[in-house]
């Protein structure tokens, strides 16, 4: 399985064709990272990056809590996440035990 | 030719009494004796292809039924006309309302319908009751191409007459007459043609012959003719949607298919039958191909008519026919 | 006790308290007050995930004012002119209250416009996008198709996506905590895992079973009938085509909402944009004639005949296991009426064939087919004959003239 951190990652080389696809799908590309710039395409980048790598690929997850990285593979919900995989805001273990969970993400600057 | 009264050929030698009909011998004999004893005869079901005498024997019935004034005594229904079973119900109510009792030499008034076989089962089953509530003053003479399209309750309540096709032979023998009577010139390979483009529906070979008429205007009506009348009667997107089909371009095909059904307002049948012709005239088929090829039209006719979406049924013939694209290579499809 | 409802009374008021989808919330405002680009944004994703919620939040944290019209109500393109053109106007500024920004143009559930009813629906939006002067925001369920290719290109696309389970749970919690009902953790997550990242559901079912109770403990929820979430017809299409197997998309046929008579038509529309080779293209289309054969079958109520149709539809989707490749489905089914170029000349054909129909009984349509071709070659050659006849058959002059030009 291969893990892409949210902030940004690397890949092998894989040519111009496929680096093209990837600028269009949503990727940029800086110093030789990449970043995702639109998420409205990710699963198709999640898909594709797995069919060209030829491994499960997966993104991390951000905690919005404590900004610490974390897979979707350790969450409890995984079998039941519709957005399992992919890069976007959650919540980790740890910070889901809190109570006052929603005021703290009131409190959150986003 | 007669120009004084120019109407159309299907009516002028249209059959009116039973006598006068030529072939369907058993047809005529059984309707015949229930015709000596009125009040026995049930509601009738004609099934059979387009062209093969079910209107006319419909309305000898009722020429002979119901006399002079048979015209206020006889309603005449098509399914597609009318906008659902609740229109039918509707004029078939007032019409036996008002031909009740009119006359004593009247057994009953008659309900011609025709194309029952493109109702809806539910439609079906509401005319039915309507059959039921108004038998004592009216009898049903209900017009199909399928009878298995019909539902079972119908069916039973109706003494059933099939329709075959006609002979070739009878056909030929009828544009021959018809030609005599028009004072036409018809050379016997154009009527040969006719009847090959036809398919036994009488009704289509006489239009041919009649706008072949018009067209050659004194002249002889020979084979030529009859291929220029047919080709100018089909719309060239038959052929085109053909050849798209047979090139392997399925999507093209398809929206060609679409136009033809909503700008012309063909039927898949129609539709089918325009194709089967154009096939005759591909010359870059081989026979053998031309063979196989009549034979998916066949199943595709018969899907046609037991299946439930006419768009699907034919473009899954347009469908085959681009499997021939890809058997014959890249030869050029025209 | 007030009688609210809770998805009213816990509404959030502002961005902040919105709930899942941050990226898709910080994009949306910065749309919103910075300059933009497109004078339009469109909002999408599954129901209930916040879509319409944001935007009113946005409006009540930059005042502005909304004026929102649902999509599937007002479908043709005079009805959308007639209600939206006023609010986009500039004039419209002085109806409103001079502390609000100015009016936001909300169009819901734009993909609710499909159909030839509507036609014009989506052109009507465009040409409205085109000319306003106000921000204009459009939300919808299911932007994969067709119909909607025209806003695509016009608008800001920001997706939304189900609110994952965490958040909901802590979103659940503090309506708990608000309305002084202790809820066991488990409980709470299992509300949450059943709404299947819909929000509005979750607080929904919260509601239900918190009705007669003091506590919500996790038996109480335990056995919650699986919300229905059968699969919508993208979903359906979807993992129909994308399956590796006949028995797997038979799966997806058994889960789907939709009725298999719209599913006939749907693949039947699809199937030549997902098979582009020919050979598996005709196999796929026999296995779909097939099932539509069992289908016309299904007369009298024989619904055992259904499981012909789904095991056929199930065929014709899975010729090419292995082979997906996500296209842009065609929904919903192409519908053909029989248009003619226009309706005076769709009247007219319809008065010649009433005409012919009556003479030579036969119906209007096999006269069209039947009567009129031939007719049109004797009008346009031989104008004795055709005057004749045209008295026959009593029409009239425009009638003729339609006869004779050729087409």
């Amino acid at each position: 399985m291969r893990t892409l951190k949210k902030q940004g990652f690397k890949l092998p080389y894989l040519g111009k064709e496929i680096f093209i696809k990837l600028t269009r799908m949503g990727l940029d590309y800086e110093q030789g990272i990449f970043l995702i710039r639109d998420l409205n395409n990710i699963e198709n980048i999640r898909d594709f990056l797995s069919e060209i790598l030829n491994e499960k690929t997966v993104f991390t997850q951000i905690c919005l809590i404590c900004r610490k990285d974390f897979l979707c593979t350790e969450c409890k919900h995984y079998s039941e996440c519709p957005t399992k995989d992919l890069p976007l805001p959650c919540i980790c273990e740890k910070c889901s035990q809190k109570n006052n969970l929603y005021e703290q993400y009131l409190k959150l600057d986003k | 030719m007669n120009q004084n009264d120019a109407v159309m050929w299907t009516e002028k030698y249209r059959p009116k009494t039973l006598d006068e009909i030529v072939n369907l011998k058993d047809v005529v004999e059984s309707l015949k004796a229930f015709l000596r004893k009125p009040a026995t005869m049930p509601h009738l079901l004609f099934a059979g292809r387009p062209g093969t005498g079910k209107t006319t024997i419909a309305l000898c019935i009722a020429k002979q039924l119901l006399g002079v004034s048979w015209r206020s005594f006889a309603l005449e229904l098509n399914a597609s006309d009318e906008r659902g079973i609740k229109m039918v119900r509707e004029r078939v109510k007032t019409f036996s309302r008002y031909s009740r009792g009119s006359l004593a030499s009247i057994p009953y008034a008659l309900v011609i319908l025709d194309e029952c076989d493109q109702m809806t089962s539910s439609a079906q089953t509401a005319l039915r009751r309507i059959m039921e509530t108004s038998s004592h003053t009216c009898r049903f003479i209900l017009i199909c191409n399928y009878s298995s399209k019909i539902i079972e309750p119908i069916q039973s309540r109706c003494a059933i007459f099939r329709f075959s096709t006609l002979k070739q032979e009878d056909v030929v023998k009828h544009l021959k007459y018809v030609a005599e009577m028009e004072h036409i010139n018809l050379h016997s390979n154009a009527a040969k043609t006719i009847v090959e483009f036809s398919e036994g529906d009488l009704r289509r070979a006489i239009n041919i012959l009649q706008t072949s008429a018009v067209y050659e205007d004194g002249k002889m009506i020979n084979e030529q003719t009859i291929l220029r009348v047919v080709g100018q009667a089909s719309p060239k997107q038959i052929q085109l949607m053909l050849n798209k089909a047979l090139s392997g371009k399925l999507i093209d095909a398809r929206n060609m298919l679409y136009e033809l059904m909503t700008t012309y307002g063909f039927s898949g049948v129609d539709i089918i039958r325009q194709m089967h012709r154009e096939l005759f005239r591909l010359q870059h088929l081989s026979q053998k191909e031309k063979a196989e090829l009549i034979g998916v039209f066949g199943e595709y006719d018969f899907r046609l008519s037991e299946g439930a979406n006419e768009d699907i049924q034919l473009s899954a013939l347009l469908a085959q026919l681009t499997r021939f694209s890809e058997s014959r290579g890249n030869s050029a499809n025209g | 006790m007030d009688n609210l409802m809770w998805v009213e009374k816990y509404r959030p008021k502002t961005v902040a308290e919105v709930i899942g989808n941050e990226d898709a919330k910080a994009s949306f405002t910065n749309w919103l007050i910075k300059k933009r680009r497109e004078k339009a944004v469109l909002l999408y994703g599954p129901a209930g995930i916040g879509k319409s919620t944001l935007v009113y939040a946005a409006a009540h944290d930059f005042k502005y004012n909304v004026v929102e019209m649902n999509a599937s109500d007002i479908r043709t393109r005079k009805a959308i002119m007639k209600m939206a053109a006023p609010a986009v106007s500039l004039s419209s500024l002085d109806e409103f209250s001079f502390e609000t920004k100015g009016n936001l143009l909300l169009l819901d559930e734009v993909d609710g416009i499909f159909g030839q009813q509507d036609r014009g629906g989506v052109g009507a939006i465009v040409k409205i996008i085109q000319n306003s002067r106000i921000p204009i925001i459009l939300t919808a369920n299911n932007i994969e198709i067709q119909k909607l290719r025209p806003l695509k290109k016009i608008c800001h696309l920001i997706r939304f996506r189900r609110v994952r389970i965490p958040l909901i749970v802590a979103f659940l919690r503090r309506i708990c905590q608000a309305e002084n009902i202790p809820a066991e953790k488990e409980a709470l997550e299992i509300l949450a895992q059943n709404s299947l990242g819909d929000v509005r559901s979750a607080i929904n079912d919260l509601q239900t079973f918190c009705e007669s109770r003091k506590i919500l403990r996790k038996d109480d929820v335990q056995f919650i009938p699986l919300r229905n979430r059968g699969f919508n017809i993208y979903d359906t299409l979807k993992g129909m085509f994308s399956a590796n197997s006949s028995v797997e998309a038979m799966k997806i046929l058994n889960n789907s909402l939709i009725d298999y008579d719209t599913l006939l038509l749907s693949i039947h529309d699809n199937l030549p944009l997902h098979y582009k080779n020919p050979e598996k293209l005709a196999i796929a289309y026999e296995a779909l004639s097939k099932a539509d054969v069992f289908r016309g079958r299904i007369q009298n109520e024989e619904w055992r005949l259904l499981k012909y149709v789904f095991e056929f539809l199930s065929q014709s989707t899975t010729i090419a296991p292995g082979e997906f490749q996500p296209f842009n489905f065609i929904f919903p089914p192409t519908k053909r009426y029989l248009l003619m170029r226009t309706s005076a000349e769709r009247t007219l054909l319809k008065t010649i064939c009433t005409r012919i129909g009556a003479k030579c009984h036969v119906s209007q349509k096999t006269a069209n087919s039947e009567y009129l071709p031939f007719l049109k070659i004797i009008f346009r050659k031989k104008s004795d004959q055709a005057s004749q006849l045209a008295k026959w058959l009593r029409l009239d002059n425009s009638s003729i003239n339609y006869l004779k030009k050729t087409n």
